[in-house]
């Protein structure tokens, strides 16, 4: 009777074990990431990232995480094809991410800043496509959870770097970053690892809107 | 008690607190021996790695035992992957990555190329840049006829590249041919493309010394790739001062569906701007068209495109021979087009290619009293599959067929004995073709084609190759061979007298540095032309006899510059081309130029953002040199040049948004300044009393075109506001 009561035991250890383990490493580089400066930082993040995706292959979180570093580092980079192929692969992580949550906001909202950062590489001939993309994906995000607060974050960036003559403009990007300032103040991730960024830059963006 | 021992002694033991740890550590480099930056290096399926530092380095530490896989993985690098036991002691690791060159992609095939994409680095064009050329006036030719190669020819509206006739360009949508591009026309009335380029996200036109998995185009290839799924719901609505559309777009997750309908008259126009030519029915089209787009899996994607056109025109033009009697020209065109394709990858590293494509084209002509009518069913089939081989090497293999049904009814009079016109041909070809990146600065592309025409009852083999070499960062050197073959044109096969492929053989030599949004791209050529189809009288209509006995001759220099970062929200592009070519061929009694060669060629396209105004302004300039003409008056054939061709041609597009929808008011004009363009003379075929043959200038229908467009597209759910 003992015997049989440790085998389930010591599985729901190695369970919990493996959980904390993912949370605990994701954490780490979380917050190493929110210090880095350097590409080569970035980098190495966006790596780790990787490893923690890879190793679990059934976590939506460091799926996500993977492809938000590498979408971040695709901004620190200068050659365009480079900045291509760090959001091809930030791509990959993100189609395994929604694989495992096609519900979720955050997703959605991710979506639409990788598409931005297709943008920022060839505004001219990319913009019409990929604002278009962008628009899509952030809409989505918004209809499944409307208090998401990257969502209007990402849409005011959007129209805040979209020529007025198609829409944009700092008039039509100020109501989403005020939106977006408002909903981030309340706004209390359930646990420490959910999506968190993009206040500060709100913030910014909104003060250059004034 | 017992229990609870234990039970610590298995969490402890979990926890890996006893657990042995092995250091990892070691080096990354690349072929060349440099430090891999940033190279990702980790037991696979764990969270065990680093990150190479500055020097290539890295060093983790894992608390596994036994074997496991260490992974070393760097984009531009085809990933390592290396078994290694971690009970054993490690020394230091010593790795090098391979370059995955498919995926750099630091060298490119460019000669004979031009190509217009949204998505590759290497286009040297976007697809709104065909849009937005002044005096193309939205047509796919017009636009392409800006670049180096193309010979303006104004009275056909066609593209002709580089000494070669129109027919010799060929029209591929997503890799299949297009069995009449333009819309139909009747001589001196110039057509324009049938294809709207909002359809494409990219355009490849070549020059010369394309693929092998393009047959039956002596010159060029013009490669349009439509667009994957549309990206939004959205309603489009077009006013021309020539016509109106409107169009559907519904979007699912992974399917979409347009619908649309256009109808053209040029009958307001033309009432408003006097025209030369005396029309009796102006120009008319309806078109209706659906484009449906499946995305079947991941990576598979079905594609169907299907439009019908049906268009009318009629005009009186003066007969020298009658000069009393005008002849009246009647054509009515119908042409129904489909065209499907299905892509997927197969297995890693596998894709298949397959397409269908279908054409019916019906010309019925009346001109005078005699009548032609002319109907042409084509379909083409095709499968290709793309297999990588190792890093380095990519394998195209492919099959294709056409079958060509053309029937022609011409009668002379209504009483007269019609004769009828009949080819029905089969043509099958196969093709092979590789890319080899031999390092990191050279790529070859060997290829073959072997293709086979039941009517010629004919095989023909060519051989094509391609080589690029990076001589610099920015720079590099491109070369190409092949040869080419295509089958003659119905009119000469209808005869039915002994006749085989018409070949060409071109050499190209390319040199193209790309810095900073600056571009240079200087071109040399040499094409030798076989076989090509003569008969044995001035005009076609008189001919009875017909061979494959011409050949001719071009060659060339061209130049490319474009600058999209010296003006500020500017960009201009000049092109130059240098032309030297003589042939003989349908009823030339010797050697000559042609009529549609000009020697120089020069287009200057300038386009600005003028942003106060919210308008983007364009504006072309081209010059093309004298084209010969024969004058029957005088000694000698081709003898005679017309004058200079000169045009300066405006657009502007201003953009707004009305209620969030996107909307543009587009004006274009050609001819700004007024030139008196001549395209050639056309003489009586029986010379009057005085043995002089009468005289007619070419001239087009009137001095300038002008279009005024509003296109609105209404996004479905644009509304929603920051709520």
């Amino acid at each position: 009777m003992k015997k049989l009561l440790f085998f389930p035991l010591f599985f729901i250890t190695m369970l919990v074990q493996a959980q904390g383990h993912f949370q605990a490493a994701l954490g780490e580089a979380l917050t190493d990431l929110k210090a880095s400066q350097t590409p080569e930082e970035v980098q190495a993040l966006a790596n780790k990232m990787s490893r923690i995706a890879e190793a679990e292959p059934e976590e939506w979180l460091p799926a996500y995480y993977a492809a938000y570093a590498h979408v971040i580092l695709s901004f620190m980079l200068k050659e365009d094809h480079q900045r291509d192929a760090v959001l091809d692969k930030a791509q990959t992580y993100l189609d395994k991410s929604l694989k495992l949550k096609p519900q979720e906001s955050e997703l959605f909202a991710l979506q639409g800043f990788l598409h931005q950062a297709r943008i920022s590489i060839s505004p001219m001939s990319r913009g019409m496509k990929y604002s278009g993309l962008a628009l899509t994906a952030l809409e989505k995000a918004k209809t499944l959870n409307p208090e998401n607060p990257r969502t209007y974050f990402l849409l005011g960036q959007q129209y805040f770097n979209m020529p007025q003559m198609i829409g944009g403009g700092k008039e039509v990007a100020k109501p989403f970053l005020t939106t977006a300032v408002a909903k981030f103040s309340v706004y209390q991730p359930a646990n420490p690892l959910l999506p968190s960024w993009g206040q500060s830059r709100a913030l910014a963006l909104l003060s250059k809107c004034e | 008690m017992k229990t609870f021992t234990l039970l610590s002694f298995l969490l402890l033991l979990t926890s890996g607190v006893t657990g042995a740890q092995s250091l990892l550590q070691g080096q990354v480099q690349d072929e060349a021996g440099q430090p891999v930056i940033g190279a990702n290096v980790y037991l696979k399926g764990l969270y065990d790695g680093a990150s190479t530092d500055e020097t290539g380095h890295f060093k983790f530490t894992s608390k596994q035992t036994g074997p496991q896989t260490l992974v070393i993985s760097f984009l531009g690098f085809s990933t390592l992957e290396r078994e290694i036991d971690l009970t054993k002691t490690q020394s230091s690791l010593r790795f090098t990555l391979k370059p995955d060159y498919r995926q750099l992609q630091m060298v490119q095939i460019s000669a004979g190329a031009f190509e217009a994409s949204d998505e590759k680095r290497s286009a040297l064009l976007t697809s709104r840049d065909i849009v937005t050329t002044a005096g193309a006036t939205a047509d796919i030719m017009g636009a392409i006829n800006t670049l180096p190669g193309t010979q303006k020819v104004g009275e056909e509206g066609k593209l002709f590249v580089r000494g070669g006739d129109s027919y010799e360009t060929r029209t591929f949508i997503d890799g299949l041919p297009v069995a009449s591009p333009y819309n139909a026309s009747v001589p001196d009335v110039p057509s324009r493309g049938r294809f709207s380029p909002f359809l494409f996200t990219g355009m490849a036109f070549s020059s010369g010394g394309y693929s092998a998995e393009y047959g039956q185009a002596l010159s060029s290839a013009l490669l349009l790739q439509s667009q994957d799924l549309a990206e939004e719901s959205q309603t489009g609505i077009s006013l021309m001062s020539v016509g109106a559309s409107f169009s559907r777009t519904k979007r699912w997750t992974n399917t979409s569906l347009a619908v649309s309908g256009e109808y053209n008259n040029l009958r307001p126009y033309m009432a408003l701007v006097p025209q030369r030519q005396n029309w009796l029915h102006m120009p008319e089209s309806r078109a209706g068209s659906v484009v449906f787009r499946q995305k079947t899996s991941k990576t598979g994607m079905l594609k169907f495109y299907g439009t019908y056109t049906t268009s009318h025109l009629a005009l009186k033009q003066s007969d020298l021979d009658h000069p009393t009697k005008a002849i009246a020209v009647d054509l009515q065109n119908q042409n129904l087009f489909l065209n499907t394709t299905y892509e997927e990858v197969i297995r890693e590293k596998w894709t298949m290619q397959t397409g269908f494509t279908y054409t019916y084209n019906q010309e019925d002509i009346a001109a005078g009293e005699a009548r032609v009518n002319t109907g042409t069913h084509t379909w083409n089939a095709k499968a290709l599959m793309i297999r990588d081989l190792g890093h380095a090497v990519t394998l195209r293999t492919g099959l294709e067929t056409q079958q060509k049904n053309y029937r022609q009814l011409y009668a002379e009079t209504p009483a007269a004995q019609p004769r009828h016109g009949l080819v029905d041909d089969q043509n099958l070809a196969a093709f092979a073709e590789a890319d080899v990146y031999l390092g990191q600065k050279l790529v070859a592309r060997p290829g073959l084609r072997l293709e086979r025409s039941s009517f010629l009852n004919q095989q023909a083999l060519s051989p094509r190759l391609a080589v690029a070499y990076q001589l610099h960062r920015d720079g590099q050197v491109s070369f190409a061979y092949g040869h080419f073959y295509q089958t003659p044109e119905n009119d000469y096969l209808k005869h039915h007298q002994s006749l085989r492929f018409e070949r060409a053989t071109h050499y190209i030599l390319n040199y193209q540095r790309t810095a900073d949004k600056r571009t240079l791209r200087v071109e040399g050529y040499y094409k030798r032309y076989q076989n090509l189809v003569r008969y044995n009288a001035l005009q076609l209509q008189n001919a009875t006899e017909f061979n494959s006995h011409g050949h001719g001759y071009a060659r060339g220099v061209e130049v490319f510059w474009r600058d999209q970062k010296s003006i500020r929200h500017g960009d201009y592009w000049v092109s130059y081309s240098l032309l030297d070519t003589r042939r003989l061929y349908k009823g030339f009694p010797k050697e000559a130029r042609p009529s549609f060669a000009s020697t120089h060629n020069l287009s200057l396209v300038y386009k600005q953002m003028v942003n106060p105004i919210k308008t983007y302004v364009g504006t072309t300039f081209s010059y093309t040199s004298g084209r010969p003409y024969h004058n029957p008056n005088q000694e000698g054939f081709q003898q005679n040049t017309t004058k200079n061709y000169l045009d300066l041609s405006l657009n502007a597009s201003f953009l707004t948004s009305i209620k969030g929808h996107s909307t543009i008011l587009h004006a274009s004009c050609t001819n700004l300044l007024g030139f008196n363009n001549v395209f050639g003379y056309r003489y009586s075929t029986t010379p009057d009393a005085q043995g002089q043959f009468a005289v007619q200038p070419i001239v087009p229908g009137a001095k300038r075109f002008a279009l005024l467009a509003l296109l609105i597209s209404v996004n479905d759910g644009k509304e929603e506001s920051a709520r």
